[in-house]
């Protein structure tokens, strides 16, 4: 039985669920006028500027390694 | 008669914030949905290959995701938050995010050793892991192929470097707290 589909199926959503829970928290935080997870995050990376840069620089690392190596796939 | 409070620039920029909130929350169950569901009903790939379809390397793809990281930095300079003071309730919630935010990515590291050894799952000549850049590579190639043309890869990348500028490039203006 070929369970491709219904396995990446099942992974896209709970990715998305991952997704739709923080940003949901992101957004009662903003309703509540409490801190947001943009907020402390941007707080934490004013505070740690080198350690910032540090994940930038891993998120720019996999998007190359991603959608600019040329072996397949 | 009651007076109707002067909207200010900072009351605008916060309500502007808000409202940018909770539209992400709807765009991105709407985009994980349908992905979900164009993905079960699509056509497999076959080992990844696609007759033709020359889809990577990519250059435009890294450059759409440089330019999304300077403008989710440029957003947080024009549109600046209000500054709000954490509670220790909301200091705790913190705390258990990251460790949330660790779990899961031992989780994902476990996968990409298990992958990069090459571990049959189903015995000798059966199926086996990969390491995680194979099935990213075969999603952009699936989605470029069957699904969208690229389009949802190109939302991906855009949203995921986007939110990049706007948390890690930390030296936007803040609004201070109103004292009322």
């Amino acid at each position: 039985m070929d369970t491709y589909a219904v396995g990446m199926a099942a992974v896209v959503w709970f990715v998305t669920f991952i997704a739709v829970f923080v940003t949901g928290i992101d957004a009662i935080s903003a309703i509540r006028h409490r801190p947001t997870v943009s907020q402390q995050i941007g707080e934490w990376a004013y505070r740690n500027p080198w350690l910032a840069r540090g994940v930038v620089g891993v998120l720019f690392t996999l998007l190359a390694h991603f959608v600019l190596n040329p072996l397949h796939p | 008669m009651k007076r109707l409070k002067r909207p200010t620039l900072a009351g605008t920029a916060q309500a502007g914030h808000t409202v940018i909130h909770v539209l992400v929350v709807i765009a991105v169950a709407i985009a994980g949905g349908l992905l979900g569901w164009l993905t079960l009903v699509t056509r497999n790939p076959l080992d990844c290959v696609y007759p033709g379809a020359e889809a990577l390397p990519d250059p435009p793809l890294f450059l759409l995701g440089v330019v999304s990281f300077f403008a989710g930095h440029i957003l947080g300079r024009l549109v600046p938050e209000e500054r709000t003071r954490a509670t220790p309730r909301s200091r705790k919630w913190s705390r258990l995010a990251m460790v949330s935010v660790f779990l899961v990515a031992s989780a994902v590291f476990f996968f990409e050793a298990v992958g990069t050894a090459e571990i049959a799952v189903g015995g000798p000549g059966g199926a086996k892991l990969e390491p995680i850049t194979y099935y990213v590579r075969c999603a952009i190639l699936h989605d470029k192929a069957q699904i969208s043309g690229g389009l949802f890869t190109w939302g991906a990348i855009a949203i995921t470097f986007f939110i990049a500028g706007h948390w890690f490039w930390g030296d936007r203006p803040v609004i201070r707290p109103r004292t009322t």
